[in-house]
């Protein structure tokens, strides 16, 4: 294909080793199987080391690793990491082929291509398997296809840290097959254009063209009948057999719902750019929507600072609401950095000691280093639900915030309904809290994974594993969750036999998703002993292939080093580039297309909350920006008072609400700097008043002429 | 300087305390130069020892391999600025002081902390101000 072959070449005239990723994924009852294949060829005079780092979904189990080269095929081991690290270096410098594919955090894989000869290509296909995590009747399967820019420096080692390159476009192919029950359900692919066909035994779902850029997360959203939801299923282990079973509580008849003290804590970092912020302003519409009389709330939008729009948690009032809305109106992907540790530091300030108060915290997670925030978090005590926003959002990230505070975590594509999903968090959020959670597994179970489970909502999955040493499982295993308000909750489900291709396999798939489940509650030393005995990927161990070259046909030299690029996720530079992408690959396009030299982001700094500078955010209207606000700062606290309670006494309460809004921001000490909506809401105030017959100070009236405000025309901000 | 000597890989990873990938890392960028000889012939010097260390060094006080390896080829002498790679994405930060006045920075590159943004932003703007209110007094 020509765009292929576009894509060959980076700006740099180096070549990109990559030539292609193809996905082939099944869709059974219980779980997805995903092989996916990336070729590497080099077309370099020279032998390369291709290494290319790229993320997987946070719950894949790796199975399998599989290298094609110089026509031979060979079966990859899993060997401990330092030994891997020193086979693979050995192989390197005594001139052989290697491929090593290591695990740097959740989600984020590294594969190193050592020693790929002129002219000579690769073909090294990996597959994994994932568990459905059902949400009520939706299922959300998410295929990542690249590592959008994160904030930071990247913990990793350098040749293993991600890079992103507008000059490079990575190509991929996707064919998925439904069978079994799944084959009835509702399919929709909110990310690309795919085709849908549907055949007597399954349904096959592929891309509609024959490749597409990698730039953005595949989705495929399944609706799904209760019946093939839950399981439980077993497989051999060694001597004995393991079990999975996957769980979806309903609490029958909520009661009263609780009433909500929650802070809204809003990225508006750069990487929010595009689409991320339009659908944070969305996120935030339906949340500002879905507060009800009775709940408290505060907004909090950060960057490189945080910018709380009130200092403490206040009552939802329609004249507070719409405040929140102003104030969502205006923000923008222009406070630079992703300084998130430090906004929940902000947060958890305002939230002081209330003990129920909940975060929802919209974000794309792009941040290098974010595993000590998602440690961080944990102490606090706040529920942390997050919505993952975005094109390529970070899964572990934003999943992992969620999940070690006791919260949920929804991913939420541009084009898939924000709505629904802001909604399901606020259910989440007004439930009874689950008081206990228990798995009761028949008798002769051991090593329970997760030894602890974490939060039980109504229609989410609860996954639970566990081993025996028998070879039959007498009875069924139970879920029980008993709710804080006293409600009972019990799910009975029958362990049946795992449907396998490989029965004759001594540890069965089962077993390995068992012992995955495990690792993640072991210490080193358990954990490498499970890692080697089910070949598993973690962070002591990686998949390991050597192939020795004949002599006379080895590697003379140290590799050329060629990284291979992250494509630029769709729209995080500027909305727009991608639809011309789609049509021109990026290294075709005439410079006058895209400066592809230089390429600057406009990122107005946000800085007047940390400066108290009274710097317009929008360069549109700057002059008159300062205006405004010297026109706020001259209304005193008794003015505002004095408009309030006028406005009261002549029938116009929203009036009056809004000008005590006010009075309780001079109160507050703010006297410096508001932010744009603030400006805008209190213009309005002091319109609405003047043209209703209320007598503004004299102060007040004079800076009015002085910046050349009109107070009589018509109120539209 | 005795240049006789002759060490594998794994001899100056060892001497300079570096695992052998990150030798090789630097190798493959150019910070330290290839082996002498090629193949199973192929042998370090001390001089290849020398770099190592001098890289480590730097990297102890902060700078970054990119930085690095700009210092390495320019060792006496002010700094060139760091060359732009192409189809790199760069985050300027853009501040509108008023209607036509705006400043671009790269804070990383112009090598300022988030508060020294800050105080040179309010500087401008000050400044900027200053020379407004003159003239409406004029």
């Amino acid at each position: 294909m020509s765009s292929s072959a576009c894509a060959l070449k980076s700006i740099q005239g180096e070549q990109v080793a990559l030539t292609n990723v193809s996905v082939s994924a099944v869709l059974h009852d219980l779980l997805a199987e995903v092989t996916m294949c990336q070729s590497y060829r080099n077309e370099e005079p020279v032998n390369i080391e291709a290494v290319y780092t790229f993320p997987l979904p946070v719950d894949a189990v790796l199975l399998d690793l599989e290298v094609e080269i110089g026509g031979r095929v060979l079966k990859g081991v899993v060997v401990e990491k330092k030994a891997a690290e020193e086979k693979y270096e050995d192989a390197v410098a005594t001139g052989d082929a290697a491929v090593m594919l290591e695990q740097l955090e959740p989600g984020l894989y590294t594969m190193n291509v050592g020693n790929l000869l002129p002219s000579e290509d690769a073909r090294i296909k990996y597959s994994y398997s994932i568990l459905y995590r059902w949400v009520g009747e939706r299922l959300r399967l998410f295929i990542p296809t690249t590592i959008a820019t994160r904030f930071g420096d990247s913990p990793h080692a350098p040749h293993q840290a991600p890079e992103s390159s507008l000059a490079v476009e990575n190509h991929f192919s996707l064919q998925m097959e439904i069978l079994g029950s799944l084959k009835g359900a509702q399919f929709t692919c909110p990310s690309h254009q795919v085709s849908l066909t549907r055949l007597v035994d399954k349904v096959v779902v592929s891309l509609k063209q024959e490749q597409a850029a990698m730039d953005r997360d595949f989705i495929l959203n399944v609706k799904a009948l209760k019946a093939s939801r839950s399981f439980a299923v077993c497989g051999p282990d060694d001597d004995g057999v393991a079990a999975v079973a996957s769980f979806q509580p309903f609490f029958p008849g909520l009661q009263q719902p609780r009433p909500l003290s929650l802070a809204i804590v809003i990225d508006c970092s750069g990487s929010m750019q595009g689409d991320s912020i339009e659908q944070a302003k969305k996120a935030l519409e339906g949340i500002v929507g879905s507060l009800q009389p009775g709940d408290r709330f505060a907004l909090i939008a950060f960057g490189n600072s945080t910018h709380a729009l009130w200092e403490r948690l206040n009552p939802c009032t329609p004249a507070n609401r719409e405040v929140a809305r102003q104030f969502a109106k205006q923000l923008a992907a222009n406070m630079g950095g992703t300084e998130i540790g430090k906004a929940l530091q902000t947060t958890y300030e305002l939230l002081g000691d209330i003990n129920s108060a909940d975060i929802l915290l919209v974000t794309d997670g792009e941040v290098s280093a974010w595993q000590p925030v998602a440690q961080e978090v944990k102490r606090a005590g706040h529920r942390i639900f997050t919505v993952g926003v975005g094109n390529a959002v970070s899964e572990a990230f934003v999943r992992e915030l969620a999940s070690s505070t006791g919260g949920e975590c929804e991913l939420v594509a541009p084009r898939e309904d924000m709505a629904e999903r802001v909604i399901r968090h606020f259910e989440r959020m007004r439930a009874p809290r689950a008081k206990r959670v228990v798995v009761r597994w028949p008798d002769g179970s051991r090593d329970i994974a997760p030894n602890k489970l974490g939060s039980v909502f109504d229609g989410d999955t609860v996954i639970s594993t566990a081993r025996f040493n028998r070879s039959t499982i007498d009875g069924p295993v139970v879920l029980e969750v008993e709710t804080e308000t006293g409600e009972t909750v019990r799910q009975e489900l029958d362990i049946s036999d795992a449907p396998s291709a490989t029965t004759q396999d001594r540890i069965s798939t089962v077993a390995r998703f068992a012992a995955s489940m495990r690792l993640k509650d072991q210490d080193a030393a358990m954990g490498l002993n499970t890692a080697l005995q089910y070949r598993l990927v973690s962070p002591w161990t990686n998949w390991l292939v050597i192939a020795a070259r004949p002599e006379g046909y080895k590697a003379q030299d140290i590799p050329a080093l060629r990284k291979v690029p992250q494509t630029q996720a769709a729209d995080s530079v500027f909305s727009g580039l991608m639809n011309l992408s789609r049509v021109v690959p990026a290294a075709a396009m005439p410079p006058g297309a895209m400066p592809l030299e230089r390429i600057q982001r406009s990122m107005p700094l946000f800085s007047r909350s940390a400066t108290g500078v009274s710097q317009p955010a929008a360069p549109s209207a700057p002059s008159r920006d300062i205006g405004i606000l010297e026109l706020i700062r001259a209304v005193t606290e008794q003015e505002w008072h004095e408009i309030s309670s006028w406005a009261a006494r002549n029938g116009h309460p929203d009036l009056s609400q809004n000008a005590v809004t006010f009075r309780e921001l001079r109160r507050s000490g703010r006297k410096g700097w508001f932010s744009e909506t603030e400006l805008l809401l209190g213009l309005s105030i002091l319109r609405e008043a003047h043209s209703l017959g209320f007598q503004l100070s004299d102060a007040v009236l004079d800076v009015a002429r002085r910046m050349n405000i009109n107070l009589d025309e018509p109120i539209n901000s | 300087m005795d240049n006789s000597r002759a060490f594998t890989l794994d001899d100056i990873a060892a001497l300079a305390e570096l695992p052998r990938r990150t030798v090789r890392y630097y190798i493959q960028t150019g910070l330290v130069d290839r082996p002498q000889g090629i193949g199973k012939g192929a042998y370090y010097t001390e001089k290849h020892v020398e770099q190592l260390l001098l890289v480590r060094k730097w990297q102890l006080a902060g700078l970054s391999l990119e930085r690095i390896g700009e210092v390495l080829k320019q060792p006496s002498g002010p700094l060139p600025p760091a060359p732009r790679r192409k189809g790199t994405v760069e985050v300027w930060s853009h501040l509108v002081v008023a209607d036509g006045v705006e400043v671009t920075l790269d804070p990383s590159r112009a090598g300022l902390s988030p508060d020294k943004v800050r105080a040179f932003f309010r500087g401008v703007a000050e400044v900027f101000e200053k020379l407004q209110n003159g003239e409406e007094e004029e």
